[in-house]
C-alpha cells in the first residue's frame, strides 16, 4: 500500500491505495465520483478522461499513485457558483449528447482542446476528440457545441 | 420483482434480450440473501451479448430493357449464432416486409434458411432487418442500372410507388401507410446537387485523377412504430405491441406523465413533455415525466424498432384527450354553462360567445382534487390513461445520397458530402429527429466502412475489444446535410412515424453504392462491407487483373 495525496474537484484527499490501483478506480470506487465513466476497460473510449495539472487523461491509463500530489478536474467538478461550464452549457444547447454516457469523458477533452487551441476549425475539433468514441450522436453535435463554446468565450474575450 | 432502468446508456437492439447473467445474478441473490451487483465488461459484451445483421443475400431482379421492374426473389442464409435469443429467427422476416423497398412491381418472392453455428447469436441491431433488405434492394437496383446502362437515379425514379396517403399494399403484401416518394428523392439530387456530381466524376475519370469520385443512393422505408398487436401474435412474439401512458393533473396544476416506454438517449423527457404540454395547453416546464422504474411506471412494452413517439407518444396525446374531456365536464359545472357550450383552447375552458367567463385547466385540476363541488357522480381528480394498439406499422422513409472519394492507390475511402432527406411525417422536436439521424447515419457508416465482428477459424472471436472493433471516431465521419418532406402517417391521430432506425437503413446501402459507383469504370462490380482500404485496393487490383487478362486472351485470340 502506498499514501497518496491528491486534490479532486477542489478537495485534498488523502488515501492508502494500491500501487496497481488505477486512477478511475480510485476517482469511482474510492471517492465516488460516478461521473467518471468505465467505457471500455482498453484506454480507446475516452468516458473516463479527466483533467490532470488541466491536461486531459484517461485516467484508466494512469495508476492512483501518479497522481500523487497532483491536481485532478472530474466533470463533477466543472460548474462554478452553481453555474456550468460554458463547454457544459453548449453540450446542453446543441443536443451534444443523447445517451450521455460518452459526455463526461468528451467535456473534459473539449475543456482541455480549447485551452490549447481557443479557437479550433471543425477539423480541429474532430482530430482533438479522436480519443474519445460516441456511439450516439455522430459527433455532428459535439463538434457544434465545441464551436459554440469557442465562440462564446472569443466573445468575452473581445468584450473584455 | 422490480425493475429500476433509468439512464441505462445507449442500446441499439442488444438491450432488449434478458441475458443468463441477469437470471443468475437473481438467483444468487436469493440463495445468498444479499445483494448481488454484476457487472458487464466490455469484452464480455462483445462476446456475449448479441450481434447484427449476419445474412448471406441472394437478390434477382426481373426488369425489361426500358428499366421497369417487373419482379424480385430474395433468398437468404440467415446466421442465428449459437442460440436463438428473444427475436434472432424474427429479424430476417421482419426485414422480408421491406425488400421492395420504396418500388412498384408485381411479382416478389422470399425465402429464408437460418442456420445455427457456433457464433455470438444474432438479433435486433439498429435498423434490424430492414438494413439488410435495403442493402440488398439497394446495391441491386445500381445493379440494374449498370446492365442497362442507365443513371441509377432514373432508373429508381421510373420505379416509385406513385404518392398515396391512406393503407396501400407494397410488392411484399404488407400496408405502407403513406408516402410521396418522387419529392423525397428529387429533393435529395436537388440537394445533393447530383447532376453537377456526375459531371465532376466523368471529369475525374476523364483525366485519369488518382481520387476518384462516386455517388450512392439509398432509398429505402423502415417500419417504425412496433408494432400491431395482431402481427406480433401473427409471428409468435408473444408479446403484445401497445404502449401505455398515464397522465396525472395535480392540485396544484403540475403534471405528471407516466410513460411505458424506456428512454435511454432518445429524449422522451423534452419530447412527451411537448406532447403533454400541447395536448393540455400547459408549460413543458410544468411537465415532469416518469420513466424507468416497473414501480412507477408498470405498463408498458418499452423503447425498440422506432415504436416510442408512434405508440408511446399517440398514448400520451390520447390519454391527454382523455384528461381534457373531464376537465370539460368539471369546467362546465364551475362556469354554470352546458358542456356542449365549452371551448378549449390554450389551456383555458370558456363559455362560446363570452369568452370573459373561463377557468384555466389548473384551476379545474385544483378543483377536481379538492372535489367539493364535482358534478354528481364524478370520480375526484384529474388523471388519465391510455393504451394504444397501432393498427399498422408506420413507415418512414428516405433518399440518402452519399459522395464519396476513393484513392485508387490506397483504396481509402472519404465522404466529402453525405445528404439524407427523410420523412417521418410531423416532427415533435426537430433537434431529437436531426439527432437520431446524425447518429443513425453514422452506425450505417461504420457498419458499411469499418466495423466488423471477426472470428478465428475455431469460432472465437477476434474483435472482442475496441481495440480490435473499430468504432470510427469524430474524424471517421463527415458532417451531414438534412432535409425533410412531411407525409402524415395515416396509422396514428398525429400523423408521427419515428425515426430511431432511418439513418442506419439509409447510409449502409448509400456508402457501398458509392465506393462502387467510384470504381464501376475499373471494373469493380462488388465489395462487401466494411469497405476497408485493404478490400477496396483488393478489388481494384482484381478488376485491373480481369481486365489486363481479358486484353491478353484478345490479343492470343486474333493471332
Amino acid at each position: 500500500m502506498r499514501r497518496i495525496g491528491v486534490t479532486v474537484d477542489g478537495v485534498r484527499y488523502e488515501h492508502e491505495v494500491e500501487p496497481r490501483l488505477l486512477l478511475v478506480h480510485y476517482l469511482r470506487e474510492v471517492l465516488g465520483i460516478g461521473g467518471v465513466h468505465v467505457g471500455c476497460d482498453t484506454s480507446n473510449c475516452g468516458a473516463c478522461t479527466v483533467l490532470m495539472d488541466g491536461e486531459s487523461v484517461k485516467s484508466c491509463t494512469i495508476l492512483a499513485v501518479q497522481a500523487d500530489n497532483h491536481e485532478i478536474t472530474t466533470v463533477q467538478g466543472l460548474a462554478r457558483d452553481g453555474e456550468w461550464h460554458p463547454v457544459q452549457r453548449a453540450f446542453h444547447e446543441a443536443h451534444g449528447l443523447q445517451c450521455g454516457y460518452c459526455t463526461p469523458g468528451m467535456i473534459m477533452a473539449s475543456v482541455s482542446l480549447l485551452k490549447e487551441n481557443p479557437d479550433p476549425s471543425e477539423e480541429e475539433i474532430r482530430e482533438g476528440l479522436e480519443g474519445n468514441l460516441c456511439r450516439c450522436t455522430g459527433y455532428e453535435n459535439i463538434v457544434k457545441a465545441v464551436r459554440m463554446a469557442a465562440e462564446r468565450s472569443g466573445e468575452r474575450a473581445a468584450a473584455s | 420483482m422490480r425493475v429500476v432502468a433509468p439512464d441505462v446508456g445507449g442500446g441499439f437492439g442488444s438491450k432488449l434480450n434478458v441475458y443468463a447473467e441477469e437470471a443468475l445474478a437473481l438467483a444468487l441473490a436469493r440463495r445468498l440473501d444479499r445483494p448481488v451487483k454484476w457487472v458487464e465488461e466490455r469484452s464480455e459484451n462483445h462476446l456475449a451479448t448479441t450481434h447484427g445483421r449476419g445474412q448471406v443475400q441472394y437478390i434477382e431482379l426481373a426488369a425489361t430493357a426500358e428499366g421497369k421492374i417487373l419482379g424480385m426473389k430474395v433468398k437468404l442464409v440467415a446466421d442465428m449464432g449459437a442460440y436463438l435469443q428473444l427475436l434472432t429467427p424474427g429479424i430476417a422476416i421482419f426485414g422480408s416486409f421491406t425488400y421492395p423497398g420504396l418500388y412498384n412491381f408485381d411479382a416478389y418472392s422470399f425465402e429464408c434458411v437460418g442456420v445455427f453455428t457456433n457464433l455470438t447469436p444474432t438479433d435486433a441491431y439498429r435498423g434490424a432487418g430492414r438494413s439488410e433488405a435495403a442493402y440488398a434492394h439497394e446495391r441491386a437496383m445500381d445493379a440494374l442500372a449498370r446492365e442497362l446502362e442507365m443513371d441509377p437515379a432514373e432508373l429508381r425514379l421510373r420505379n416509385l410507388i406513385p404518392p398515396f396517403t391512406g393503407p396501400t399494399a407494397n410488392p411484399a403484401g404488407v400496408m405502407y401507410d403513406s408516402g410521396d416518394y418522387e419529392a423525397c428523392m428529387r429533393k435529395a439530387l436537388e440537394l445533393a446537387d447530383y447532376e453537377g456530381l456526375r459531371a465532376e466524376q466523368r471529369r475525374r475519370r476523364e483525366s485519369g485523377s488518382v481520387r476518384q469520385l462516386g455517388i450512392g443512393i439509398g432509398n429505402f422505408t423502415e417500419s417504425g412504430g412496433l408494432s400491431p398487436s395482431k402481427v406480433a401474435a401473427g409471428v409468435r412474439l408473444q408479446s403484445g405491441g401497445w404502449e401505455a401512458a398515464t397522465v396525472r393533473m395535480l392540485a396544484s396544476g403540475k403534471v405528471e406523465v407516466v410513460t411505458g416506454t424506456s428512454p435511454h438517449g432518445q429524449g422522451h423527457e423534452t419530447a412527451w413533455a411537448q406532447i403533454a404540454a400541447d395536448s393540455l395547453g400547459v408549460s413543458p416546464d410544468d411537465v415532469e415525466v416518469l420513466h424507468g422504474d416497473t414501480a412507477v411506471a408498470p405498463l408498458g412494452r418499452d423503447t425498440y424498432g422506432s415504436r416510442s413517439l408512434a405508440v408511446g407518444g399517440v398514448a400520451v396525446h390520447l390519454a391527454c384527450g382523455k384528461v381534457v374531456e373531464k376537465a370539460k365536464k368539471i369546467a362546465a359545472h364551475m362556469l354554470e354553462a352546458a358542456e356542449g357550450d365549452i371551448e378549449f383552447a390554450g389551456g383555458r375552458f370558456s363559455v362560446a360567445g363570452s369568452p370573459e367567463r373561463g377557468v384555466t385547466i389548473q384551476e379545474v385540476a385544483t378543483a377536481a382534487s379538492l372535489a367539493a363541488d364535482l358534478p354528481e357522480g364524478m370520480e375526484p381528480g384529474l388523471h388519465e390513461s391510455h393504451v394504444f394498439d397501432p393498427p399498422n406499422f408506420t413507415w418512414p422513409y428516405g433518399t440518402h445520397i452519399c459522395v464519396v472519394e476513393v484513392d485508387t492507390e490506397t483504396g481509402k475511402v472519404t465522404i466529402p458530402k453525405y445528404v439524407a432527406v427523410d420523412d417521418c411525417g410531423p416532427v415533435v422536436h426537430p433537434a431529437i429527429v436531426e439527432g437520431q439521424l446524425h447518429g443513425g447515419i453514422t452506425q450505417g457508416i461504420a457498419q458499411a466502412l469499418y466495423e466488423k465482428a471477426i472470428y478465428d477459424e475455431s469460432g472465437n472471436l477476434l474483435t472482442g475489444t475496441l481495440v480490435d472493433y473499430l468504432i470510427p471516431g469524430a474524424p471517421d465521419v463527415p458532417s451531414f446535410i438534412l432535409d425533410r418532406t412531411e407525409v402524415p402517417s395515416s396509422t396514428n391521430p398525429m400523423g408521427w412515424k419515428g425515426i430511431g432506425e432511418s439513418g442506419t437503413i439509409g447510409s449502409s446501402p448509400a456508402v457501398i453504392n458509392a465506393v462502387i459507383d467510384a470504381l464501376s469504370h475499373l471494373g469493380v462490380r462488388h465489395i462487401d462491407m466494411p469497405a476497408t482500404p485493404m478490400r477496396v485496393w483488393q478489388a481494384i487490383q482484381e478488376a485491373r487483373g480481369r481486365e489486363a487478362g481479358e486484353r491478353t486472351s484478345g490479343h492470343s485470340a486474333q493471332s
